[in-house]
């Protein structure tokens, strides 16, 4: 049935029964959903009910790489884990790159499903079709590094490649996330969620390898993607040496990058001891995710104080922002070491730094005191409290325990006005560009399905000028909402779902991103697509997220921004004096909305639009007139 | 006179020596004549970080922005800059 590109099994575990049951992939779900984030949506929708409690045995996991993965097409080895977040009680989706996605592919699955909750702690060993359950007892309580090296030794493989969870999933963080090798699905409390099903870790070891449909097609479309990746002014002369940390210094003097929880941003611009100069000196070497010739990750060690030793694949440039910008952090080693204990403890760096923010911000105000920290000195800066409270919030300790499930849980708890500090957007915390002065990014972190998500419809035109599908002034709000879908569903629809890195679309293939991945369809998997068609399914894929989403209570009264961006303009720097206000908001959506085709005063897609999506039984069941 | 203040990074900022710093130019002066200006001053090391060989045509992607907007939103390279502004030159980058 499959020419190429899927393997058309989809492994379906259950874990309150220690069973494994193998299914085929309907091949209208590959040609309407392609893959990754579409599958995990398409799961997500179709069998998880409203109401779910994200941390029961009836929410489920979804490990979905996309028909590319495990092929010879560049950075393809993307894979999609999907659930009901903690987090947000929205959909959970995030990515991870590495060599895990491509394993899951050469051992044979599309999709790999996990549901119910294990007895006891438990780890899956998958050898192509050999699915066997393991005990995890003496996991449990390991850090990722060490998880993934004792199994290792266990199964006497050195090349097994496995997903776990540290610490902080064991203990049900909803800031927790799941670490394969160095890699991480990082956001909306994943790990946890893993965590809950008492399931510390899944190995996978695959012999096999992914078909090509189409070989002189496939042959054309890549060498196209390569010429294309050969020709952009900036992936291999830069980015390939530099990675994302340049973005440092662009939203430093772009007047974005965010400051002390939000409060100084373009004052608190610390480019030179926290930007790409700083981090040239602590290199030590690169890592790249299977079968990509650029090796953006950067190692990277600390060199000075209690930090020198510890080593980081990182900091990323969100890593930088929550552990430096938004923490007053000046301390690039310090930030390194924050980021390994992350990664060690299982915890999302975004979230974590930005939940660290906040309660510097509480502090500093008063709203908390040394009786309520424990006598940890939380003022902005103080890096060695942040590393201090990493820990504690992985294990619950001290007031690690009310900052442990993010800032939305925490300052309800903490009242005393504190949800006025609380960065975020339906409970996921608010990634590394102060979209005050960058609207359409702005409009993406209030409308994306997953919450405030740099990830789900990045606005490369405002953050990096690049001018596609055409150039804006990111200081304006008009045309936003158009651009934003354009965002929203060209993203999901080029690297979200085939599955390719992100920073392919941004760097080498904006211009032609549909194109491409329509030429790679047919020519991997056989399937025809235009470049039409494959946006198509993007749009689909947020429209159905969107429903799944309108189906626990969310609506348009939850797309919007933190107070504070919405009412205090910036005060410096290169973005002084915007803000998102609350009538630029209902204008942005009221325009999101209209191209949407949804409806403008709930939010919610129309029947019109999901039929025209070959999603009729979605609006059956909302009951969408 | 007016001052005007000069922010780049990374490669640009190495060939100016200086993140930020302020220029004095005389009133009325457009952003082509600051552009001007600056290429008389630091020479071929940092033409060839503006211009295409051989041309006057602004590389593709480089941002050039008055008060954080970009000069194409506003009067492109007639742009006219007064005094306490700041100018500032982004290469293209990507990643975050």
């Amino acid at each position: 049935m499959y020419r190429g590109g899927y393997t058309g099994k989809v492994l379906r575990i259950d874990l309150t029964s220690l069973t494994a049951k193998k299914e085929n992939l309907a091949l209208e779900i590959a040609r309407d959903f392609i893959g990754g984030a579409g599958f995990g949506v398409k799961y997500l929708y179709d069998e998880v009910k409203p109401g779910t409690d994200p941390l029961g045995p009836e929410n489920k996991i979804f490990f979905a790489p996309g028909p590319f993965s495990g092929t010879t097409v560049p950075c393809a080895s993307r894979i999609a884990v999907t659930g009901k977040s903690p987090l947000t009680q929205a959909v959970g989706m995030c990515l991870s790159g590495g060599y895990f996605p491509a394993e899951m592919k050469h051992a044979g699955y599309d999709i790999l499903i996990v549901e119910g909750k294990a007895e006891r702690p438990t780890y899956l060993w998958i050898k192509d079709e050999e699915v066997r359950f393991r005990d995890a007892g003496k996991l449990w309580g390991t850090q990722t590094s060490d998880c993934q090296q004792i199994v290792k030794d266990e199964l006497n493989d050195q090349n097994v490649r496995i997903a776990c969870i540290g610490p902080a999933g064991e203990r049900l963080g909803r800031m927790a996330c799941i670490i394969n090798e160095r890699r991480a699905a990082g956001r909306k409390g994943l790990g946890a969620v893993m965590g809950s099903k008492n399931l510390k870790a899944i190995a996978i070891r695959g012999s096999g390898s992914v078909a090509i449909a189409s070989p002189e097609k496939y042959k054309v479309a890549r060498a196209a993607m390569l010429k294309a990746m050969k020709e952009s002014p900036v992936l291999y002369s830069h980015f390939a040496k530099e990675g994302t940390p340049s973005n440092v210094d662009n939203t430093c003097a772009l007047g974005i990058f965010p400051a002390r929880n939000w409060s100084a941003t373009g004052e608190f611009t610390p480019v030179d001891q926290i930007g790409v100069e700083a981090l040239e000196t602590r290199r030590i070497g690169k890592e790249h995710c299977y079968d990509c010739p650029v090796g953006c990750s950067q190692l990277r060690l600390a060199q000075t104080g209690p930090y020198a030793g510890i080593l980081a694949e990182g900091p990323e440039f969100e890593t930088l922002y929550s552990f430096g910008g938004e923490t007053g952090v000046d301390d690039m080693d310090s930030i390194i070491a924050a980021d390994r204990l992350c990664d060690e403890l299982g915890l999302d760096t975004i979230s974590a730094g930005v939940t660290i923010g906040f309660a510097m911000e509480l502090f500093e105000k008063g709203i908390l005191t040394l009786a309520d920290t424990g006598g940890l000195e939380l003022n902005f800066g103080n890096h060695q409290a942040m590393n201090t409270l990493i820990r504690w919030i992985a294990f619950r300790e001290g007031i690690g325990e009310l900052l442990s499930d993010g800032v939305r849980i925490a300052s309800s708890k903490i009242g005393k006005g504190a949800e006025r500090f609380a960065m975020h957007v339906k409970g996921l915390e608010l990634p590394g560009y102060d979209v005050r002065g960058a609207k359409a990014h702005g409009l993406s972190y209030a409308t994306a399905f997953t919450g405030a998500d740099h990830n789900r419809g990045y606005a490369f035109q405002e953050i990096f000028g690049i001018p596609v599908p055409y150039a804006v002034d990111r200081f304006t709000i008009e045309g936003k909402g158009k651009l934003t879908k354009w965002n929203q569903d060209v993203r999901t629809a080029t690297s979200d779902c085939p599955t390719m890195c992100v920073f392919l679309l941004d760097m080498a293939m904006a211009p032609k991103a549909p194109e491409n991945t329509a030429a790679l369809m047919e020519g991997v998997t056989g399937l025809p697509f235009t470049p039409e068609e494959v946006t198509r399914v993007g749009e689909r894929i947020n429209n159905l997220a969107r429903a799944f989403n309108v189906r626990d209570g969310f609506q348009r009264a939850e797309d919007t921004l933190p107070e504070r961006l919405m009412t205090e303009p910036l005060q410096s720097g290169a973005s002084k004096g915007q803000l998102i206000s609350k009538e630029d908001l209902r204008a942005m959506l009221d325009e999101y909305y209209t191209v949407r085709g949804w409806d403008l005063n709930t939010g919610v897609p129309t029947r019109e639009k999901l039929v025209e999506l070959n999603l009729e039984y979605v609006a059956d069941q909302l009951r969408i007139k | 006179m007016i001052r005007v203040k000069i922010y780049t990074i990374l490669e640009l900022k190495k060939v100016l020596g200086q993140r930020e710093f302020e220029v004095s130019i005389p009133d009325g002066s457009t952003v082509r004549g600051l552009i001007s200006w600056m290429t008389e001053k630091w020479g071929g090391k940092l033409s060839r970080h503006l211009f295409h060989p051989d041309s006057d045509r602004i590389l593709p992607y480089l941002r050039l922005m008055v008060n954080g907007r970009d000069i194409q939103f506003l009067n492109g390279m007639e742009t006219v800059l007064h005094d306490g502004d700041g100018f500032s030159i982004l290469p293209i980058l990507t990643g975050g």
